[in-house]
């Protein structure tokens, strides 16, 4: 028997702010523990949240980008659990009237195209962090209190690829609204899932289990090839699948059972009464929607047709939205699109991988990348030499243009002065010479060789290659 | 011959600082003496800081002369242990936050710091403003200063006591569900509950979020209605605090009632009211017609309910506001905690006396899964009608006037063993914070040698209009009320 | 839609608040007495453990009489009808009351430490977290 799975994703992801949800300390990653806390975040007696009014704006903001609904009437509430890493053992958050509604989200499975529909984007606080010492733990309030918008997911996706799929697409449309930093490592996008199978046929989906301590888009993808396929695995054996949590351990590869407390559930949810509703007016929503940027699926397209692209040349661009704005900015500037685009799929690409630098980061400029491109397309300097200016740009920056003038690297394309070295090398190579003439054409290369060399490497190999065929077809 | 500074009105200070008959350190120190003589005896207070309120009374004398003080400058306030002020100790009456300092002023401490006034001490309360007789302090006992044997109220007991009792010029207290009106109706003296919304709640420990308020305890309408000039207004850390203007309310007040229409809920005329309370009030509304007023019967159908209503909606908040006394942060731990859960469990079991217990399990229980909507949900839908209520009364009359409690103050112990009982005796008084208006307590009598309470409620945001009815009826009534 | 108060004490207007001095009168004739209460459903073990609160057994057997009949007479507002009516959270309908996004100075760590009962190195101690 088949077996159909089931995927929800509750996405995490902490919002661009420069202050907390309900409080003014700064959200910041790496502080010295509790130096960023106050009376509100540290759930003092008396002290009141108050809204952070740009948290709601990026939540609103993100709802636009997946085409969800916008609620016109918006409230807070509290969940109450008792945890060390809640500073009020209730975390305010939205229960029954999130900010966003019904939205999708569109990825790429190889069987092509999917929507995974997304239910609900709702704002809340996030909790303080707990580190364990040998006999204790310790607990940083820096944290808490950071805006957090969940993302949740109908249960649409149906294979570990798929998950990993949509958090990409995700992270995509994140970047592009610049709602979120969306810093992996500093654990700006967190993810819980819920998996389930059921027998093919069967309409009903079948008992969940929830996946923690998923740290990374791998993790979630890792955690999933392992569980939809125990879950398989306990049916098939005539068991049943518990309603639970499990922990993803990444090392041993395996998810397993986490204590549940019977009480769990019972966050005993209502209205936040020290918090007023948020009201969006029709006009207000409209007019986040106008400042919306273009979404990446747009704009690979855009790219295909704009800039002539192959489709999967403008997806792998695209996916980062600072490699994508760095292209463009080149692209606008340069003579030929398609060879900006080479330079960014092939080095540039390259280099950040291999120096696991990010784009913004590295001193090369999208105007002297379209200046390399200059240089190239007018042919005065050969690709070797590009690629080394390249890679000096990279490492230092500068103006290519200015490089090449200075140090004189630019390509010999006078015929005459070729045609000289062309001779010469005809004369000192009468073994190569006669070898091509027995019909191995592969020693004409030899005889270019010979000529770049003598030239420095600056004459234009194709017109080396085209005065040599000329002088050896003519028997010279 | 020198007045006794401890008796004066808030007013009557200020005339004396104005002409330099006295400075503020002669305030502090004669209500520290007074303090020391009497205290022992009536436990208004739970921490003094005499030597920070002389330096604080110092300063207030240097404005004073440089011409710089506030409206209030010099004039020593006692405060309620439930608010935070900067640098002191706030235990809310609770064993739970022994050995918390605050870190931060409230706004209601903030206005009164700006306006000049000095922070004198502490008043004993109900453990987290839960009670009405201030015995749930997990403390002390406060005494009725009109009466050793007898409660003083609460939940603001100590700062009604610290009043009435010689022992402060004027206090704050909070009000969730009476704790200011039937405190001062219990010891005689002025007690104001503004309109929720009015005086901002940061840094006020919370008990109900959205009933509870701040407001002053005097000994006049006249200083009730200066205090709240000082105390009202928008602030930015209350997202519930509304950007009302706030009128000068003392320039407002009025010798006589003509042209106002007070109302009589009948449903405030109960079978348990203390015919000794009927007979005051009665005579106290008598004394409005007199002074002018057109006096109308109203109705507030719902009042029936209203008791069922607020001990769900107030219970419900407070069990999520008390979550935060955990011992991970401030305040008391059990010692050896196992885990987490073991931490909590002892901490908030040794931490809580029995009053706050019951209302943190019934508050609990109302919102858990499977009876929120038949509790939390049903007594908003309720909370809606008694609103209703008012306002249709409203629409009729400037104020209502009412008991402000069914009795007048009883014996310690009479009720403690009967949770119900207690609550029963909040009728009068829990309506007004349902509906988010505006109440006032001003002595009217006495029954049984012991101080009745009219109560005057008002329209949100229209103080102006109870006090300008408590103040003419206080000139009339005269100094001779307590008989 | 009257409450289930008995007619000999309701007063004179109808109100349901009771008089203190006939308050057991009422509870008996309701049946609001500690031993026929245990049908009102609030079970204080089972809350108390929610709310993290630890009972002795006394306590639990005190609390349980107690809330029972406050929860009996809580739930006479479920006597009236209230399809339609709109429940109230706040007492003003105020909305949109928003903070601009920005930065405002934290709290000394030596102070907000000085108020924590354990602590080492900036953070808060506290018994050892199993997950």
């Amino acid at each position: 028997m088949n077996y159909l799975t089931s995927i929800g994703l509750e996405v995490h992801v902490q919002l661009r702010t420069r202050s907390k949800m309900f409080c003014g300390c700064a959200v910041g990653f790496g502080a010295e523990p509790n130096t960023q806390t106050c009376p509100v975040c540290l759930g003092y007696p008396g002290a009141m949240p108050t809204m952070n009014g740009e948290a709601v704006r990026l939540t609103v903001r993100t709802g636009l980008t997946i085409g969800a609904q916008i609620n016109a009437r918006s409230k807070f509430d509290r969940k109450s659990y008792f945890y060390p890493d809640m500073p009020k053992n209730y975390q305010i958050s939205q229960y029954d009237q999130p900010l966003c509604e019904h939205g999708s989200v569109q990825i790429d499975t190889p069987a092509g195209g999917k929507v995974v529909r997304i239910r609900r984007i709702h704002l809340e606080e996030d909790v303080a962090k707990n580190m364990h010492f040998a006999n204790a733990s310790g607990v940083d309030f820096n944290r808490a209190g950071t805006p957090l918008m969940e993302i949740v997911t109908q249960p649409d996706i149906t294979s570990a690829e798929e998950a990993f799929a949509f958090l990409v697409a995700l992270k995509q449309i994140l970047q592009y609204a610049e709602v979120s930093d969306c810093n992996l490592e500093e654990g700006n996008i967190r993810c819980d899932v819920n998996c389930s199978v059921r027998p093919e046929g069967q309409e009903q989906l079948g008992t969940k289990t929830e996946l923690k301590n998923l740290n990374t888009f791998k993790g979630v993808l890792n955690a999933l090839k392992y569980e939809a396929p125990r879950q398989v695995e306990v049916l098939r054996r005539g068991g049943t699948i518990v309603q639970e949590t499990r922990r993803w351990d990444g090392d041993a590869g395996i998810t397993t059972s986490m204590r549940t407390k019977e009480d769990a559930h019972d966050y005993r949810y209502f209205p936040e009464p020290d918090l007023m509703p948020v009201v969006l007016a029709p006009a207000q929503v409209e007019a986040w929607r106008a400042t919306l940027p273009e979404m990446p699926r747009a704009r690979r397209e855009r790219f295909v047709s704009e800039y002539g692209l192959p489709d999967y040349d403008a997806g792998v661009l695209v996916a980062d939205k600072v490699v994508a704005d760095f292209f463009e900015a080149a692209a606008r500037q340069a003579p030929n699109a398609k060879a900006v685009s080479n330079w960014m799929m092939t080095e540039m690409l390259r280099l950040l991988g291999e120096t696991e630098r990010d784009i913004r980061s590295v001193p090369i400029t999208p105007q002297a990348l379209a200046g390399l491109v200059r240089l190239t397309e007018a042919r005065t300097i050969n690709s070797n030499t590009a690629k080394e200016i390249f890679a000096e740009l990279f490492e230092k920056g500068g103006d290519p243009e200015a490089m090449v003038k200075q140090r004189g690297l630019g390509q010999v394309s006078d015929t005459g002065a070729i045609a000289a070295l062309v001779d010469e090398a005809i004369a000192e190579n009468a073994k190569s010479v006669e070898d091509y003439r027995k019909g191995k054409l592969a020693a004409a290369k030899f005889i270019v060789g010979q000529v770049m060399k003598r030239s420095k490497g600056k004459a234009d190999p194709q017109l080396v290659t085209k005065l040599l065929e000329e002088r050896l077809a003519a028997g010279a | 011959m020198t007045p006794d500074l401890t008796s004066l009105t808030v007013h009557g200070a200020l005339a004396l600082l104005e002409s330099k008959a006295c400075t503020a350190v002669d305030l502090v120190d004669a209500l520290v003496a007074a303090i020391a003589a009497r205290d022992p005896e009536l436990g208004a207070y739970v921490s003094l800081d005499a030597d920070g309120a002389r330096r604080e009374a110092e300063a207030a004398d240097k404005a004073r002369a440089a011409g710089t003080g506030g409206r209030l400058c010099g004039i020593p306030v006692a405060v309620k242990d439930v608010l935070n002020v900067r640098g002191q100790p706030c235990t809310c009456a609770s064993r739970i936050l022994q050995g918390y300092v605050a870190p931060y002023d409230a706004t209601a401490i903030a206005r009164l710091r700006a306006a000049g006034a000095v922070m004198l001490g502490r008043t004993n309360m109900d453990e987290f403003a839960m009670g009405g007789s201030t015995e749930n302090s997990a403390l002390k006992r406060t005494r009725n200063p009109r009466h050793p044997d007898y409660v003083p109220g609460g939940s603001s007991g100590g700062s009604a006591a610290a009043v009435a009792g010689g022992v402060a010029l004027c206090a704050l207290g909070t009000d969730t569900g009476g704790s200011i009106r039937q405190p001062a109706a219990f010891c005689g003296c002025v007690g104001l509950k503004p309109s929720y919304g009015r005086v901002s709640r940061y840094g006020l420990t919370a008990f109900a979020s959205s009933l509870d308020q701040v407001g002053p305890m005097t000994r006049t309408v006249r200083d009730a209605a200066l205090l709240q000039e000082v105390l009202g207004g928008v602030d930015p850390m209350d997202s519930t605090s509304v950007a009302a203007p706030v009128p000068a309310y003392t320039e407002r007040l009025t010798t006589d009632l003509r042209g106002m229409t007070l109302g009589v809920p009948r449903e405030y005329v109960v079978d348990g009211l203390d015919a000794g309370v009927e007979r005051a009030v009665r005579a106290a509304i008598e004394r409005c017609r007199e002074l002018g007023a057109r006096v109308i019967e109203v109705s507030l159908p719902h009042t029936r309910y209203a008791i069922a209503t607020y001990y769900v909606i107030a219970t419900a908040e407070a069990s999520a506001n008390l979550a935060r006394f955990d011992g991970v942060r401030y305040g008391q731990r059990c010692a050896d905690a196992a885990d987490p859960l073991d931490l909590y469990e002892r901490t908030r079991a040794a931490g809580f006396g029995p009053e706050v217990k019951r209302r943190i399990i019934l508050g609990t229980y109302v919102l858990s899964s499977g009876y929120y909507d038949a509790y939390y949900l049903s007594a908003q839908k309720v909370r809606t009608l008694i609103r209703r209520d008012f306002e249709q009364a409203f629409a009729q009359c400037d104020a209502l006037v009412t008991p402000c409690t069914p009795t007048p103050a009883y014996r310690f112990g009479e009720k403690t063993d009967d949770p119900l009982q207690m609550y029963l005796g909040d009728i009068f008084t829990v309506t007004a914070n349902l509906a988010g208006i505006c109440g006032l307590s001003v002595p009217c009598g006495v029954a049984g040698g012991l101080p009745v309470g009219l109560q005057i409620l008002g329209p949100a945001f229209k103080e102006e209009q109870i006090l300008r009815v408590g103040h003419a009826y206080e000139l009339a009534r005269g100094e001779g009320w307590l008989g | 839609m009257e409450p289930a108060v008995p007619a000999g004490i309701r007063s004179r207007h109808g109100v349901c608040v009771l008089p203190m001095s006939r308050l057991q009168a009422f509870t008996r004739e309701t049946g609001m007495d500690h031993e026929s209460t245990d049908t009102s459903g609030i079970d204080v073990r089972y809350v108390a453990n929610l709310a993290r609160l630890h009972l002795t057994d006394a306590e639990i057997d005190t609390f349980q009489g107690q809330l029972s009949q406050i929860v009996d007479y809580v739930q006479t507002i479920n006597q009236l009808d209230l399809t339609g009516i709109a429940p109230t959270s706040h007492a003003h309908p105020l909305e949109n009351v928003f903070r601009a996004d920005e930065v405002k100075p934290s709290l000394d760590r030596a102070e907000v430490m000085r108020n924590a009962p354990q602590s080492r190195d900036g953070q808060f101690i506290v018994p050892k977290i199993v997950e």
